[in-house]
């Protein structure tokens, strides 16, 4: 019933959205740190108590919890979510800066990652119980466990600082965004390039890839042809619940390569308790999951249906 | 089935072990300020030598040890302790909101831990309580999802209904007869989350955030060492060692335990 799927999935979505939302509320009343203070003392070194409580009211704080949320939530269905407590902009501008920053970066990434990992992938099967399948082995598991920060790290210091390859602070557009994403896809390559050889291992005892030695297809042609998109359609749903995922990944690499993207952002209002920013990048990150994780359930349901309908004949 | 002369697993445990409690056998004090003696070369008495600030570098990157392991260790103890029973609760109950209850849980486990850790930081401020509740909560998820899909299994099988059947209650099944057979796929599972924790803590103190300040964590040494990397390329490389070090024993022991 595609009727009744869209009425659960948009169930879904509200009862996702309502959750998060008001978690994001609860975190920030049970804290410790009080906005208001905190904004008082950034703006001035003693503030007394009055201007506080001033603020307080100011800043709609002073009302009990469900109030401020249905305040929150009365101007966030009219897309208004209130201004940054730092500089005072709209928080919905602040973040539409940062998103086709994080983007390009989140794209180009998943590119790397797919290409990195087909080929680290193939190697390692091809090469398994083999010198280049060792090499393979110990590239893939070095390259989850190092961390992605320290990559960064050494790649600006190396390319940029020491040889001077890339100027750091200049240039714009898609050449920039070559580095930080090349840093975000290597333990994703790796992480996916090894879960590839496994499954490539797998698929290999199928059926069709018997059939297929049995015609004298060559190994190298079976693992291309026959394998390699099964192996990756199995894989599609979890890659694109990873695409998801490396939007906050790339909190920590876009504070290295100083990106003004969404991650960076989101940093700086964690760094100040700019408690409208926080509710809003919570949002954000809570509709791109939920986005990509709704992708990633419709290509494991049609790829179910296909292999289904695939036995049936 | 664990073989236990597995050495795989006997060398990552011991590795962690060593990088949690070689601590106590720290040389100096890692909070001591020696100006001058700023940034010594390796020699006997300070074997990695000395900071930026005089301070000696192997203690401080064995306390750092001490921070990150310390937060992994409570994280799962947090976790086994409220996911294990939580999660078998879950997965037995067949009430009405049942569905509902689903809902929520996919919801929550729909975000990855560092959204967790972002966000309590955002409302808590950094610290190392901090980033132990997060980690709990984000690990607590995964584990409740992973111990209700098993538990559902469980529940119809012989020895729950035998329990039930000889006058077991619903607690002392729930505590006593069901977690032993759920307990190392939530040790595996917790082993391959710990990889990505350990990276993850480093990672939010190397920009500034995580333990705070005043802890010392191999992220926060990393930081450090990065504005003397021209002078001491090497400082940044030892905690650097031991965070590879314990992300790869954690990959190891999820791996070899499966």
């Amino acid at each position: 019933m595609p009727g009744q799927r869209f009425v659960r999935s948009a169930a879904d979505v509200v009862l996702t959205f309502t959750v998060v939302t008001l978690l994001s509320f609860l975190l920030m009343r049970a804290s410790p740190i009080d906005p208001a203070e905190a904004f008082a003392i950034r703006n001035s070194l003693q503030p007394s108590d009055e201007r506080i409580s001033e603020l307080r009211e100011a800043m709609g704080l002073d009302g009990p919890l469900i109030k401020q949320y249905a305040a929150w939530l009365h101007n966030a269905v009219r897309l208004d979510f209130g201004r940054s407590l730092v500089n005072n902009k709209p928080v919905l501008s602040e973040f539409a800066a940062t998103v086709p920053f994080t983007l390009r970066i989140v794209a180009l990434s998943a590119a790397m990652q797919a290409l990195g990992a087909i080929l680290l992938g193939c190697l390692g099967y091809r090469y398994r119980g083999k010198g280049i399948g060792s090499v393979v082995r110990f590239v893939t598991v070095a390259g989850v466990s190092v961390p992605s920060f320290y990559l960064a790290t050494a790649y600006l210091d190396t390319i940029a600082v020491k040889l001077q390859w890339i100027a750091v602070a200049s240039g714009q557009g898609l050449l920039r965004d070559w580095h930080p994403a090349l840093c975000l896809a290597v333990p994703m390559a790796a992480f996916y390039g090894r879960m590839l050889t496994g499954i490539l291992v797998k698929e290999m005892e199928e059926d069709y890839a018997v059939y297929a030695r049995c015609q004298g297809l060559g190994e190298n042609y079976i693992m291309l042809r026959r394998g390699l998109p099964h192996a990756l359609l199995a894989m599609l749903p979890n890659f694109m619940q990873s695409i998801g995922f490396a939007v906050a990944g790339a909190t920590i690499i876009e504070q290295i390569f100083s990106v003004p993207g969404i991650g960076n952002v989101i940093v700086t209002s964690v760094v100040n308790r700019d408690a409208p920013m926080i509710h809003f990048s919570i949002l954000l990150l809570a509709a791109v999951f939920m986005l990509t994780s709704r992708m990633s359930d419709a290509a494991r349901t049609w790829l179910n249906r296909d292999s289904a309908r695939g036995n049936g004949q | 089935m664990i073989r236990y002369g597995n050495w795989r697993i006997w060398t990552a445990a011991s590795v962690l072990l060593l990088c949690a409690f070689a601590y106590l056998f720290a040389p100096h004090d890692p909070y001591q300020i020696e100006l001058g003696k700023r940034l010594l070369p390796p020699s006997s008495e300070y074997p990695f030598g000395t900071d930026s600030m005089g301070r000696c570098l192997l203690s401080r990157v064995l306390y750092g040890g001490r921070t990150t392991l310390g937060i992994v260790l409570l994280t799962w103890l947090a976790t086994l302790a409220i996911g294990l029973p939580l999660g078998i609760a879950v997965g037995f109950w067949r009430g009405r909101f049942r569905a509902l209850g689903d809902s929520f849980l996919n919801v929550l486990a729909s975000f990855p831990p560092i959204v967790y850790l972002i966000v309590w930081m955002g409302a808590w401020g950094s610290g190392t309580n901090t980033v132990v509740v997060a980690l709990t909560i984000a690990s607590l998820v995964s584990l409740v999802k992973l111990v209700k899909a098993r538990a559902e299994i469980e529940r119809d099988k012989a020895y729950v209904v035998c329990a039930a059947a000889s006058g077991a209650s619903r607690l002392r099944i729930l505590f006593w007869h069901v977690p032993p057979n759920l307990i190392r796929e939530s040790v595996v599972l917790l082993s391959l989350i710990s990889a990505d924790i350990v990276l993850m803590i480093s990672g939010f103190s190397f920009i500034g955030l995580g333990v705070g300040e005043g802890g010392i964590d191999w992220g926060a040494i990393m930081t450090d060492g990065r504005t003397v990397a021209l002078l001491r390329p090497d400082i940044m490389l030892y905690p650097l060692a031991l965070i590879v070090a314990c992300a790869f024993a954690f990959n190891v022991l999820g791996e070899e335990l499966k």
